[in-house]
């Protein structure tokens, strides 16, 4: 009697879910896990954060991510779009995209940030390179790349940058360094068109190859078209 | 798939078959074990702009594509050799590249952090995963024709996205450098990743566990390869030595070490009896090895620094990634028999 009573208990409850479902009272949820990491080493960092729904409403409190466990947001909405913010003063603040897939099982999703140090005279390279081999003008869809430094630089509007720029090769120095002040030209100008102030960037060209990623020289290093580094760095906060 | 069918033993040949479109042929005698001597017969179909650091062959055997450093991907017909179509799209190197189960998509790894995701009969780019924080160097489609990919990156991680739903599904930690290649077992339970730390990891395809199930040490130089063979008992790794290691799967032995090469093996493959591996290196030699007994049945000297390799399942031809940026087909002349029928999963 005990187990015919249970039998019917559990059918109820599932044709109430399938009913509850079909009237879409039980909101399917994703949660979101990670870990925010510093961009230069790649290792995991503690850092603050929000995240915000697509009207701008912000889900819950400012979090705080650990090196060991990463983040974890909880509750997300299939089909919707939330920004991660990263809230906290030691890094540059930074807005990441969070696209929640239509789903209509419960979905756990991977995600990792990165976060760069507010400080000045920190050096970033930019990778992958925006310039082909021996070309002053940015590379087709390189711009899809600098957005990110762009996003960076409307989000924090006291920073001021250099933009340096390395040969590809060594040779005349009036060559070269002509070379290199074209490229730092061409990404202060993209980056101006985006609608930062062209105060805010300094180019400053070089005359000799990047002494700390020279072109490669060993056996079996890859690569015949070593494009010179390009390097955005802080000097201002 | 990384299928091989070991040339020196002697199996069927199509080069006969091959339209006539290379720019180059050579003949160069190889070495074979047990003294069978094979004159292997290379010839040039085409070439990258650059560095060919990728080659895979699909299912059918009707195509393969390579990708480069000059940031492009092409796909080829077989066995004509003939360029089908170049893929763009890609802000930085090909690092890697593999075929779906189905042939119907090919997935690609690139230095500009993303994975993408092709229409191999269109050409059309379908998906761009983004998510790795650093460069994307390995990436794998699963083989049981799922949507789930695998990649491996500068960032430590392995990824594995379901590219249909546009997600990351989980991400796989404990390497502490970079991570090199990944590789599904055939049968779909493990997936194993290797690493600049000098490990390999094997992990468990069961979507909640995260935790690496066994950590292979042996190597002394970073990991750059892995491959189940067919049958998922044996798991060969190559290194920046020219060092060729196998293990018995699933439990994690080192049944063999084979000091294979002078250079780094930047690429290897499992030959379909499961007892014999193809190395492919920057000491410009293509070599195949007895993985029972160790032994070396086959040598051929590319001239080259051979960067990455495979071949059709029936044994016809090796198809070669050069640095150069050749891409060229090897096929062991002396054995010619026509086309032979294709070999089965």
């Amino acid at each position: 009697m005990k187990a015919l009573k249970a039998t019917i208990a559990v059918a109820m409850l599932f044709m109430g879910t399938i009913w509850a479902n079909a009237q879409g009272t039980i909101n399917t949820v994703v949660t979101v896990a990670g870990h925010i990491v510093n961009a230069a080493s790649l290792e995991p960092v503690e850092c603050s954060y929000g995240v915000y729904d697509a009207s701008g409403r912000k889900v819950g409190q400012t979090r705080r991510a650990t090196i060991s466990n990463g983040y974890l947001v909880t509750g997300l909405q299939p089909g919707e779009r939330y920004t991660l913010r990263i809230e906290d003063p030691r890094f540059f603040k930074q807005d990441y995209t969070i696209e929640i897939p239509k789903t209509s099982k419960y979905l756990e999703v991977s995600k990792d940030f990165t976060v760069r140090m507010m400080e000045a005279g920190r050096k970033f390279m930019l990778s992958p390179n925006p310039f082909d081999l021996k070309k002053s003008n940015l590379k087709v869809g390189a711009e899809e790349l600098l957005e990110e430094v762009v996003r960076i630089l409307a989000l924090n509007p006291n920073v001021k940058v250099d933009v340096v720029c390395y040969p590809d090769a060594d040779g005349l120095p009036a060559d070269v360094t002509k070379q290199t002040q074209e490229r730092g030209n061409a990404l202060r100008d993209f980056m101006v068109k985006q609608g930062v102030s062209a105060q805010r960037i300094t180019v400053k060209p070089t005359s000799t190859t990047d002494p700390l990623n020279p072109p490669p020289l060993r056996k079996g290093a890859k690569g015949k078209r070593y494009v010179g580094p390009v390097y955005v760095v802080v000097t201002q906060i | 798939m990384k299928r091989i069918f070991l040339l020196a033993a002697g199996l069927a040949v199509a080069f006969a078959a091959m339209t006539p479109v290379s720019v180059a042929q050579t003949t160069s005698s190889a070495k074979a074990g047990g003294g069978q001597g094979k004159a292997l017969t290379s010839k040039t179909i085409g070439s990258h702009a650059d560095e060919v650091i990728g080659v895979f062959v699909n299912d059918a055997n009707s195509q393969f594509a390579t990708c480069s450093i000059d940031e492009t991907i092409k796909l080829w017909s077989l066995p004509d050799g003939k360029e089908l179509r170049t893929l763009t799209g890609h802000i930085g190197q090909v690092n890697n590249i593999s075929y779906s189960g189905d042939d119907k998509y090919l997935a690609s790894a690139s230095s500009d952090r993303t994975v993408r995701i092709w229409n191999t009969e269109t050409g059309a780019q379908e998906a761009v995963l983004k998510g790795h924080t650093a460069e994307v160097i390995g990436v794998y489609f699963s083989q049981d024709n799922s949507s789930v990919v695998a990649s491996t990156s500068f960032d430590k991680t392995i990824k594995l996205w379901d590219w249909k739903l546009g997600v990351e599904l989980k991400t796989l930690r404990g390497h502490s450098m970079q991570t090199n290649n990944v590789a599904y077992s055939y049968d779909g339970r493990l997936l194993a990743s290797c690493s600049d730390d000098r490990t390999i990891k094997i992990w468990s395809t069961d979507a909640p566990v995260r935790e690496a199930l066994m950590t292979l040490e042996g190597h002394a130089a970073p990991v750059l390869t892995v491959l189940f063979s067919f049958d998922s008992k044996l798991l060969a790794s190559s290194d920046q030595d020219g060092v060729i290691k196998i293990w018995s799967m699933p439990t994690g032995d080192l049944i063999r070490t084979i000091n294979a090469h002078t250079g780094m093996i930047q690429d290897l493959s499992f030959a379909e009896d499961n007892k014999t591996i193809i190395s492919g290196s920057i000491d410009g030699t293509v070599k195949s090895w007895n993985v029972e007994s160790g032994e070396n049945t086959m040598t051929h000297a590319a001239g080259v620094e051979v960067w990455s390799l495979d071949v059709t399942s029936n044994g016809n031809i090796i198809m070669l990634g050069c640095a150069d940026g050749t891409v060229r087909l090897l096929s062991d002349s002396g054995n010619e028999r026509g086309r032979a029928p294709k070999g089965g999963k």
